[in-house]
């Protein structure tokens, strides 16, 4: 059974579950730490009855910085998805989307504008997965990952850049239908 | 260069183009010189601390201890330093010289308080001297800065809660007994009360005013700081005041505030209050989710399909009447939008389900008010999402509920246990898919009396039977039910009494047996494991539902499996207790057996299940393939964050048993180096940061948090298992007592006496033992995991050895060298004397035999009178005591070496014609921790030789010649023991014909022809056997070669390792 809450750091002592998953990256103390400090409510997780994390959600609020405000691809006040990871026994529970829409509504409270996030191109699973929330591919980020999981010949792995409105959002001005024909350059993003 | 020398301060923009070229390149004469001129020329205090810096970063010490003494004269000569530049350079020359946090609140956090006090409009430097303070943890002074800056900007929200949050901390850091103590927490309790209160004066202005409570962090502050300073009756009424308790931390939407303050009354039994709360909580939820509802349908109107939620009419009058709105779009104006969010979620939560149906277990009519708090769950999981976990949810606290009703008098209690069966048989139907249901539902198995275990297995079928209509349903079940008759196996519920001498019978089989290991049973399911892994997954359909479903009971199946015929081996993990590794007594081919099946099992998935390859580092460690374990662990990924609570999964001991690893020059260096590094970021860096950006961004429930974790890294049983491991590792390859690591600050962390934490996470281990007090990795490892008692014992011997071993430098010639010796004997004596109680205090400890492995105890105990030794030698020569001392010691060093010899004795007796590995392996934690109870030995003997020179003045006395003479005997021997030891070890895995040799330990007459493999045409289960099924399941073909010979290399590297440790004599 899961139970969702906010972070704590002595969470790090108990996501063996999540961090042993080869598919979940683990990062040094300072990077737990900094969302942890700045965005307390967007770092969430779900623990089970044993006090192990079975499941968490990292994202943050921000803004590209104000002398970028007249480049085109200036990102006004939004969330971000940093990192989505559910343990492997405790997938298809729906655990995922808890978080993620508990992610949602610290991104309402925090007036964003949309959510956002990074994913492989080639991670259908997780397309499919945030497509049913109600996410859409905004722009595709060439290259945008250095290794490419399906063709390790290849340069770098195309990022889809998805984004769904948050209510601040009325008229959708943030979002478009045909985003996978907007190509942009790692360095075009924030 | 430390990290604090690379990251130096920016200077002044005055200081011209010259000095700053050459601080950036770190060319100090030319700093020392430019800054010397301008500090003649401008007579400006910056630039004379400017060159102090630079001189600071000098080899010689006069250099180095300048800028120290010139703060000393400024402390002194009461000079006030008001410019923050100048303070931020002596900061860094003090630090980056090693000057301790205990220094800092003396020579720079009095200084950083008159540079604010100096520029109290200036925001920055006040925040920059704040933050220097709390880095360096100086509450004292951090509290005057924070109360300066709230002082001086009275609209800055931010600075008055950090005043109060400082205040409050300086509080704590005092100790009891200082007066100030009471003071400080007085003032922080009713600055932050203020805050509280002045909230409910304003609620019905509209705005709040800026010193009051507004945001949930600040809600948060308050509740830390109320739950620290109440307690018992006082606390609970807080929590459940009608003023402001979880209800109303609701309404202003604050969620955690509200989960913190029910969790509370639980842990403090507040039953009755907690569940008139709590039903409060539940109604408006329900409301909510009503509304709410009823506003989707609205808006969906378009669509003829949907109802109209007519027959709710009148709950919904009731609901929107219970929130005091008239209409439904009412509910998403901001306040009670927050507010229904927020409770919304709280009545979704699984530990709140799970704490009311608690309460309502305790309510006088507890079985209406069960049936009441079920009825909310079913209207919750009606309207809310469709998440798979909420229906599970309501399955699950049904299960709860069912357990807790109480039977009424007078009713059959065998309907009562078949309607509990019933029960869980309704919910595996459910959830048999969900990989966590076996973990769900343990809680209730151990509920279950004898007869229901027996119904609930007999339920889930037979052994082996197998359906054509539902292949992946039955595979699922069946798996099911092995985990489970494991589990009734292991609890000694199952078990009762019995006539027969080895008294008892299992409750399962009825067969007699030692309880909690029933032998029939662990045949048994090992059988059925095995078989059903055979022959259980030919189909293709099946395999693919299996992926589909993300699912691996093959894998449950082979833990299971492998786990009884380890248990059947005699692997118990009594090491504490019986002293001896379990691969000494262990039936050979059974182990074997376990781990050639679970290997195969881990080449067969395509995705590691984390469990099983848990299961097999552990496994081969016991076995002594260290460098075999490294590769699966390196596999693990275990780094950064993941070190202190896994990390001692795999490094815990390995010093001592493979210490040829610490050999490696690899990316990541020693399998210590990435701990040490993890430590020092973390405490020097990371969390000073995460401070700093905590108060910055007002998340003040994450600056308590960050202290806490401070806290814990530096109390952490893993730092202390890194630091003693990553000396005796090195010092095993190099032979010299390593003076740097303690020498270090990240060790000055780790004080004498004070409280250690084990935060080892074993949640990789399988969970399918009953009795929790004998888990898994119990049984597997090499000892006991860590614990506080011997993070100290493994801290003392060190820092012993560490003492006895120092020498110093050569070029050192003190002109009075009895006054140099006398004045090193004046330190050591007190300090060996320190060492040794405090050895014989935890050594006498309560229970401390199960901490430690005997290796351990042995040595510990000889450490103990080593030091006993000395103090007694060196400071009464007359003392009797000193024969006994050095008796003791010698026959703890005998004891050690005899049992190394006798394991090899044993080993030849056992198997005269066949060299038998195993023994010598199960020997090298031994061997690992006789060669550090030979060198420390040896270099007592070697320091007492040093001490009392025969050529000074004062000539040994012939009592100590003896003494020495005594020990050197002892140690030599087992030195020589070692020697042969490690000789015999390397002949003997560079032998060959080990593929023939481990298959036959493994299948033993199969291998060698003595017994027909039988044709799996006519195989049933009934007529098949565990060794045959086995065999003709991994006992053949190219993996098995593989993992043999990875077996093989893995105690040839382990081998190689110990014939480069150097042995002093």
């Amino acid at each position: 059974m899961a139970t969702f809450r906010r972070f704590d750091p002595s969470d790090l002592d108990k996501i063996s579950k999540c961090n042993l998953d080869p598919l979940t990256e683990t990062y040094g103390l300072d990077f737990y730490l900094q969302y942890y400090a700045k965005w307390p409510s967007m770092f969430q997780v779900a623990e089970d009855d044993r006090g192990n994390i079975i499941g968490y959600i990292m994202g943050k609020l921000e803004s590209s910085p104000d002398y970028f405000r007249n480049y085109e691809h200036y990102l006004p006040w939004h969330a971000h998805i940093t990192a989505l990871t559910v343990a492997p026994e405790a997938r298809r529970m729906g655990i995922g989307r808890i978080l993620s829409e508990k992610l949602e509504i610290a991104a309402d409270n925090g007036d964003a504008w949309f959510m956002d996030l990074f994913v492989r191109k080639s991670n259908h699973r997780a397309i499919r997965f945030y497509e049913s929330m109600g996410y859409s591919v905004f722009r595709v980020v060439k290259d945008y990952y250095g290794e490419n999981i399906e063709d390790p010949s290849a340069g770098g792995e195309d990022a889809y850049d998805m984004r769904k409105p948050m209510k601040r959002d009325v008229k959708h001005e943030h979002i478009r239908e045909n985003g996978r024909e907007f190509e942009v350059d790692p360095e075009d993003v924030f | 260069m430390n990290d604090y020398q690379a990251h130096r301060p920016v200077l002044r923009d005055d200081c011209g183009l010259q000095i700053q070229g050459a601080w950036q390149q770190g060319q100090w004469p030319v700093v020392i010189n430019h800054a010397k001129a301008k500090a003649k020329a401008t007579k400006d205090p910056y630039f004379e601390a400017l060159e102090l810096a630079a001189r600071s970063q000098l080899d010689s010490p006069i250099d180095r201890q300048a800028a120290c003494q010139a703060v000393d004269k400024i402390i002194n000569d009461k000079i006030v330093v008001k410019d923050a530049a100048t303070a931020d350079l002596y900061e860094w020359a003090l630090v980056s010289n090693g000057m301790d946090c205990d220094q800092y609140p003396k020579y720079i956090g009095a200084m950083r308080v008159n540079v604010v006090k100096s520029n109290p409009k200036l925001k920055d430097v006040a925040k920059t001297s704040f933050f220097s303070c709390i880095a360096n943890e100086d509450w004292e002074h951090a509290q005057q800065i924070a109360a300066i800056m709230d002082k001086s900007f009275t609209a800055e929200r931010s600075f008055h809660f950090r005043n109060v949050l400082t205040t409050y901390l300086y509080a704590n850091s005092l100790d009891d007994t200082d007066v100030k103590k009471a003071m400080f927490r007085t003032l922080a309790l009713r600055q932050i009360e203020k805050a509280k209160s002045s909230r409910h004066q304003d609620s019905n202005s509209g705005s709040l005013p800026t010193r009051t409570i507004a945001t949930q962090d600040e809600m948060l502050l308050w509740l830390d700081m109320t739950l620290k300073e109440k307690k018992g009756h006082e606390l609970v009424k807080c929590l459940a005041d009608p003023k402001y308790n979880a209800l109303d931390a609701l309404k202003d939407g604050f969620e955690t505030v509200c989960s913190t303050m029910m969790n509370h009354l639980k842990s403090l039994g507040a039953w009755d209050e907690f569940y008139s709360i709590c039903k409060a909580i539940f109604e408006n939820g329900v409301a909510f989710l009503l509304v709410e509802e009823q506003e989707k349908k609205a808006k969906q109107e378009a669509h003829p399909k949907e109802k109209s939620l007519e027959q709710k009419a009148a709950e919904l009058v009731a609901a929107m009447n219970r929130l005091n709105i008239t209409s439904t779009e009412d509910l998403f104006k901001n306040k009670l939008a927050a507010e229904s969010i927020a409770t919304r979620t709280v009545v979704k939560d699984w530990k709140m389900w799970e704490s009311f149906i608690m309460a309502a277990s305790k309510q006088p009519n507890a079985k209406q008010a069960l049936k009441e708090v079920e009825g909310f769950f079913i209207t919750i999981t009606d309207f809310g999402p469709r998440h798979a976990i909420y229906r599970t949810q309501l399955d699950m606290a049904r299960l709860i509920i069912l357990f807790e009703t109480p039977i009424e008098s007078g009713s059959d209690d065998s309907l009562a246990s078949g309607a509990r069966v019933e029960g869980l048989m309704a919910y595996i139907h459910s959830h048999y898919r969900d990989m966590s249901c076996f973990d769900n539902l343990k809680r209730f198995f151990a509920l279950l009396s004898i007869g229901e275990a027996k119904l609930l297995l007999e339920r889930l079928g037979t052994n082996g039977s197998q359906s054509e209509e539902s292949q992946f349903q039955n595979i699922m079940l069946l798996t099911l039910r092995l985990r489970l008759r494991y589990f009734f196996t292991t609890s000694s519920k199952c078990y009762t009494s019995s006539s027969i001498y080895r008294g008892a019978s299992c409750g399962i089989c009825d067969s007699d047996s030692v309880p909690e290991r029933c032998e029939t049973c662990l045949k048994d399911i090992s059988k059925a494991c095995i078989w059903t892994w055979k022959t259980g997954f030919k189909h293709e359909a099946l395999q693919k539902q299996i992926e589909s479903e993300g699912v691996s009971p093959n894998t449950d199946l082979t833990i299971i499996g492998s786990v009884c015929l380890l248990k059947l081996a005699g692997v118990d993990g009594l090491w504490g207790r019986n002293a001896n590794s379990p691969l000494l007594w262990a039936d050979r081919k059974r182990v074997m057996q376990a781990l050639l099946w679970m290997d195969a099992q881990h080449h067969l998935q395509p995705f590691k299940r984390q469990d099983l390859s848990v299961l097999l580092v552990k496994l081969y460690i016991l076995i002594g393939a260290a460098s075999h374990a490294k590769t699966l662990w390196d596999c693990l990924e275990v780094k950064n964050v993941t070190l202190n609570c896994l990390g001692p999964l795999f490094t815990d001991r390995l010093g001592t048993m493979a210490p040829g690893l610490w050999a490696s020059s690899g990316r990541n260096g020693t399998p210590t180096s990435l701990y040490l590094h993890y430590y020092r970021s973390a405490i020097d860096r990371n969390i000073p940061n995460s401070l700093r950006l905590s108060f910055d961004n007002g998340s003040y429930a994450s600056v308590l948090g960050n202290l806490i974790t401070k806290t814990k890294h530096k109390q952490s049983c893993t730092l202390v298992m890194a630091l003693v491991d990553h000396c005796r590792g090195t010092r095993s390859l190099n032979g010299e007592v390593s003076h740097e690591t303690w020498q270090d600050k990240l060790s000055q962390h780790v004080k004498p006496g004070m409280r250690l934490y084990d935060t080892t996470d074993y949640g990789p281990f399988p969970n399918i033992e009953a009795n929790p007090d004998r888990p898994i990795q119990d049984f597997l490892g090499v000892g006991p995991g860590l614990s506080e008692e011997r993070a100290h014992l493994s801290l003392l011997s060190e820092r012993f050895l560490s003492l006895v071993a120092y020498k110093e430098t050569k070029d050192y010639k003190p002109t009075n060298a009895a006054l140099a010796k006398d004045r090193d004997r004046s330190i050591v004596i007190p300090a060996c004397q320190d060492v040794a109680e405090s050895m014989n205090e935890l050594m006498n400890g309560r229970g401390i035999q199960d901490k430690l492995t005997l290796p351990e105890v042995e040595y510990y105990s000889l450490v103990q009178g080593l030091a006993s030794y000395i103090g007694l030698s060196l400071s009464d020569p007359k003392d009797g005591a000193r024969d006994r001392v050095v008796e003791f010691i010698r026959s703890q060093l005998v004891s050690q070496t005899t049992r190394l010899m006798e394991r090899r004795k044993l080993a030849h007796e056992a198997e005269a014609s066949r060299n038998d590995v195993f023994h010598d392996l199960a020997a090298l934690h031994a061997n690992g921790m006789l060669r550090e109870s030979a060198l420390v030995t040896v270099q007592v003997t070697r320091y007492l030789e040093r001490t009392r020179n025969p050529d000074t003045k004062s000539p040994m006395p012939s009592w100590m010649n003896i003494h020495l003479k005594t020990l050197k005997t002892a140690s030599a021997t087992a030195n020589s023991s070692m020697k042969e030891y490690i000789r015999r070890l390397n002949t003997t895995v560079t032998m060959t014909g080990w593929l023939d040799r481990i298959s036959e330990w493994a299948f033993g007459d199969l291998v060698n022809g003595t017994r027909a493999v039988s044709d799996d045409a006519g195989e049933t289960f009934e007529n098949s056997d565990t060794d045959m099924l086995l065999y003709k399941a991994i006992g053949q073909g190219p993996d098995l070669e593989n993992t043999i010979g990875q077996i093989v290399d893995s105690w040839q590297d382990v081998a190689r390792g110990w014939s480069n440790v150097k042995i002093i004599d």
